[in-house]
């Protein structure tokens, strides 16, 4: 029995002696591959960053053949690069999806996976170049549970067909939040949305008006002020909401009819919401008292006289 | 005999060094990279540089006088470019006013950056 338990012990031991050995010796091959793979990346980026630039259409050859992982290395990489440029050739690009079948790979990956990293398999496919035929057969996701993944397709079916976007936004179910209204409008630079705001802020639909509301604010509209105004005072509760914050975020002049009773029948977490703002865009006490009753004017008050202004800033 | 005009490129991020580098390429000028703020100091004092690219706004935001060490008193040189994410308006006037003389914002056009730094080298 004695014997038999001085076996199993040793077995043991002699296993997690093994396990251990394994485990250095895949941490130190990792190390050692780390650097190659950010010399070879950095040759990819160069590669592609030249063919885009160039005006002869040359091959792009990229030396991932050894690399572990090299489609979804490539597709991080691509995914950088068009967030980070705009304005360059799409033709080296599209010539390395096909090459590498990344949409095909990027859409199997997504099949197999689940919430974010479904969505990430997604974003990544509509940082390509993708063919309408890899839209339709993602647009599938545009009913998944993650809302994540739903707005991660919605990004491939606007990038396959730009001519369809409008209507891509505004079939999107739920309304789209302030960030995924960023990510859109990230797109005017690359050429896929139309950049004449006015058809957008008069829309009926939400996220239409939204998208609206964002250009205006992206670039400073200040034309579109009594369209604004007209929202603040009509719009629906979150179309209004956001038209107000447009109008602070361009510094206009608050002292409205509109503006005064929008805000009279405000949510206190919104209100407090909007004081916040309101000292980070660094409006004037005098400048919005009339909008406040003596409780949030004191409020407002110590907040921009108290170190709290210099927090919201940083 | 004219020397080669020296770029300073700053950035933490390799990818986006790596993407101003390669949108220089052809161009006759010597271009050094760094990473970190140290080694930006430490370059900047032993060497003058004619244009320094920084791809992120840290260093001229945390109250140290960076603009005023790297040029000298009555000198144009070098010119500053700073190019990031943020896009708010107070963060881009207070760069200006600090003496930035260019300020882009990320997604950048290569071309441009490109056309922009010939004009700065040329004058």
């Amino acid at each position: 029995m004695i014997r038999l338990l001085y076996i199993l012990y040793f077995a043991a031991a002699a296993a997690a002696v093994v396990l251990l050995a394994v485990r250095l010796a895949g941490d130190r091959l990792r190390r050692r591959r780390h650097p190659r793979e950010r010399l070879l990346c950095r040759y990819a980026v160069r590669q592609i960053v030249s063919a885009q630039l160039s005006e002869e259409a040359a091959p792009v050859r990229l030396p991932l053949r050894r690399i572990v992982g090299r489609r979804h290395r490539l597709c991080e990489l691509l995914s950088e690069l068009t967030a980070a440029t705009y304005g360059l050739d799409a033709t080296p690009v599209r010539r390395l999806v096909r090459c590498y079948r990344l949409d095909r790979w990027l859409l199997r990956r997504a099949r197999l996976s689940r919430g974010c990293r479904r969505a990430r398999y997604l974003k990544w496919l509509a940082d390509l170049p993708v063919e309408r035929a890899a839209a339709r057969e993602a647009a599938r996701y545009l009913g998944d549970r993650c809302r994540e993944v739903r707005f991660c397709a919605l990004l491939v079916q606007i990038a396959a067909d730009p001519q369809q976007v409008l209507q891509s936004i505004a079939a999107f179910d739920p309304p789209l939040t302030e960030g995924e209204t960023a990510e859109v409008v990230h797109l005017l630079r690359r050429g896929l949305l139309p950049i004449a705001y006015r058809p957008l802020i008069e829309s009926e639909n939400e996220n239409l008006c939204r998208l609206g509301l964002a250009i205006v604010e992206r670039f400073g509209i200040e034309e579109a002020e009594p369209t604004l105004l007209r929202i603040v005072a009509e719009g629906s509760d979150a179309c209004s909401a956001v038209a107000l914050r447009t109008l602070v975020s361009m510094h206009r002049p608050l002292q409205r009819r509109e503006v005064t009773e929008r805000v009279r029948r405000m949510p206190r977490a919104e209100l407090r919401a909007l004081l916040h703002l309101l000292a980070r865009e660094g409006y004037a006490v005098g400048a919005v008292r009339h909008l406040f009753d003596t409780e949030e004017r004191a409020c407002y008050e110590s907040m921009v006289g108290s170190y709290k202004r210099q927090l919201v800033w940083s | 005999m004219t020397s080669v005009p020296r770029i300073l490129i700053l950035s933490s991020d390799e990818l986006l060094a790596e993407l101003v580098c390669t949108s220089l390429a052809g161009l006759e000028v010597e271009i050094r990279l760094v990473s970190d703020r140290a080694s930006f100091e430490r370059l900047t004092e032993r060497q003058v540089f004619d244009l320094v690219i920084a791809l992120h706004l840290r260093p001229f935001c945390c109250g140290a006088e960076v603009i005023g060490r790297l040029r000298p008193r009555r000198l144009r040189r070098p010119e500053i470019y700073v190019v990031s994410w943020q896009q708010s308006e107070q963060a881009v006037l207070g760069l200006l006013e600090c003496g930035v003389d260019q300020y882009m914002t990320f997604p950048l056009n290569l071309m441009r950056l490109r056309g922009k730094v010939i004009g700065a080298l040329n004058r």
